[in-house]
């Protein structure tokens, strides 16, 4: 009788065990991390594995927004479309290992949605084979539906799914990553395309100051601060310690604005169909132009350190 | 004793069957209806999956997105039959406190949330399946200018 019980319950636990989805080691990925590395290198992989809460990183991860909303912002401010402030889509030779074929797929990222955004056909179909490249280089690219992309871009008609589409793959991409002990990417995913919206956004401003776009840029104070949060589980992995630390310069920068938050009531009611907020509180954001220049200033430095 | 074994293998049965049932929530299949129930002019930005695995201590879902002034947002959410039913959303300001809540309560109906933001800052979004829905669902985020 004893050994009959024992029978389901070994199986109960065999099978909870292999259904489990909280924090487990793809034995798979992570040998193909630890492959030809250095035992230095080795240890810095296995550590960042075991430091990670991945429910607490999938709630930050979640929460930083698309660089996206920044190319509307620009398109909406009136700033012409210039190839210029984008990193040219023809540099994936110089990006040699997973960290800055990461960062630098979250920059191509961001200018991908940049050139949608102002309809550029032809840099489009550019920086999405910039994208598909690292993405391959990186074992994601089947999470790139690139007849689909092609196709939309080549066809004036269909930017909401084509942007659509690129969200959506960029969002398993990072799913994916995430589930896949592989969340330090998906960080420097996020950070790249973040950086690349900070860069343009400053650029814009640089040639034609716009107090709307001088704003936004006070306003990125409280998504770096989710990023270097995010970072901080990072911290002993030597290759992403530098990013942290240029960073954080540009976090003193941000030290001297102030965001204030002016609190009024908020009520809601049904529009068409819609629970429409009709919220009083706003934020006044007290930025100089000199501070506008000096992020300016260091994040041109930070993003020149990853794509050069 | 007897009792003891079969209650634990009871649990471990339990155990099984709620991690099976999150492994098959297939509530992704709903985005395109989601990003469609987004008024004109939003652009889909980000989806929420809304599965037992990510359930709190409070019986709810919580996600957080750093909403941006001058931003006009929208959410909108299916459960797993792809109905726009039985899912409580509550939004709430950086304080944690609430703005909106998008279940009527007077009709029963849940509506999709929209919210002019004027405050930038870290918003949370709290997600709870009533009247004993699976709790299996999407919730997808779109965005405007204005």
């Amino acid at each position: 009788m004893n050994k009959l019980f024992l029978i389901p319950l070994a199986g109960s636990i065999a099978l909870f065990s292999a259904c489990n989805s909280g924090p487990k080691v793809n034995t798979a990925e992570l040998n193909e991390a630890l492959e030809n590395k250095s035992t230095e290198e080795k240890k810095q992989v296995e550590e960042s594995i075991v430091q990670v809460d991945p429910a607490e990183i999938n709630q930050i991860i979640n929460s930083i927004p698309s660089p996206l909303q920044i190319g509307f912002l620009i398109k909406e401010t009136g700033g012409e479309y210039n190839r210029n402030y984008l990193n040219p889509p023809d540099k994936l030779d110089q990006y040699d290992n997973s960290y800055s074929k990461a960062l630098n797929l979250g920059i191509y990222g961001a200018d991908l949605a940049y050139t949608n955004i102002y309809n550029q056909k032809a840099d489009g179909g550019e920086y999405l084979s910039a994208v598909r490249g690292l993405a391959e280089d990186l074992s994601i690219d089947k999470f790139f539906e690139l007849s689909t992309i092609t196709r939309l871009i080549k066809n004036n008609d269909n930017l909401d799914s084509l942007l659509m589409i690129t969200t959506s793959n960029f969002e398993k991409i990072n799913l994916y990553l995430q589930e896949n002990n592989r969340s330090h990417l998906s960080t420097l995913l996020l950070t790249g395309g973040w950086i690349e919206g900070l860069n343009l956004i400053c650029s814009v401003n640089e040639y034609n100051p716009n107090k709307e776009l001088q704003e936004r840029i006070g306003e990125q104070k409280i998504t770096l601060d989710q990023l270097l949060h995010l970072l901080s589980y990072y911290e002993k992995d030597a290759k992403i310690k530098p990013l942290i630390n240029k960073l954080k310069e540009l976090e003193s920068v941000y030290k001297g604005i102030e965001i204030e938050t002016v609190e009024g009531e908020s009520s809601f009611e049904e529009i068409d169909g819609v629970m429409m907020i009709i919220d009083n509180s706003y934020t006044v954001v007290r930025i100089t132009d000199e501070q506008v220049n000096e992020i300016g200033r260091v994040i041109k430095e930070i993003r020149k350190s990853i794509i050069n | 004793m007897n009792k003891i074994k079969y209650t634990l293998t009871l649990l471990f049965g339990l155990a099984i069957l709620s991690s099976t049932s999150q492994a098959q929530c297939d509530a992704d299949k709903h985005k395109n209806q989601c990003v469609a129930q987004l008024a004109d002019g939003y652009t889909f930005i980000k989806s929420y999956l809304l599965n037992d695995g990510k359930l709190n201590g409070s019986g709810e879902i919580e996600y957080s997105f750093v909403f941006s002034s001058g931003t006009t947002y929208m959410l909108t959410f299916a459960n797993a039959l792809g109905a726009s039913e039985n899912i409580e959303i509550k939004l709430f300001d950086p304080n944690k406190k609430l703005l909106a809540s998008n279940h009527d309560k007077k009709s029963g109906r849940f509506f999709p949330i929209g919210y002019k933001c004027k405050a930038t800052g870290v918003h949370y979004m709290t997600f709870k399946f009533v009247e004993n829905t699976d709790v299996c669902g999407l919730s997808v985020l779109g965005f405007k200018r204005g």
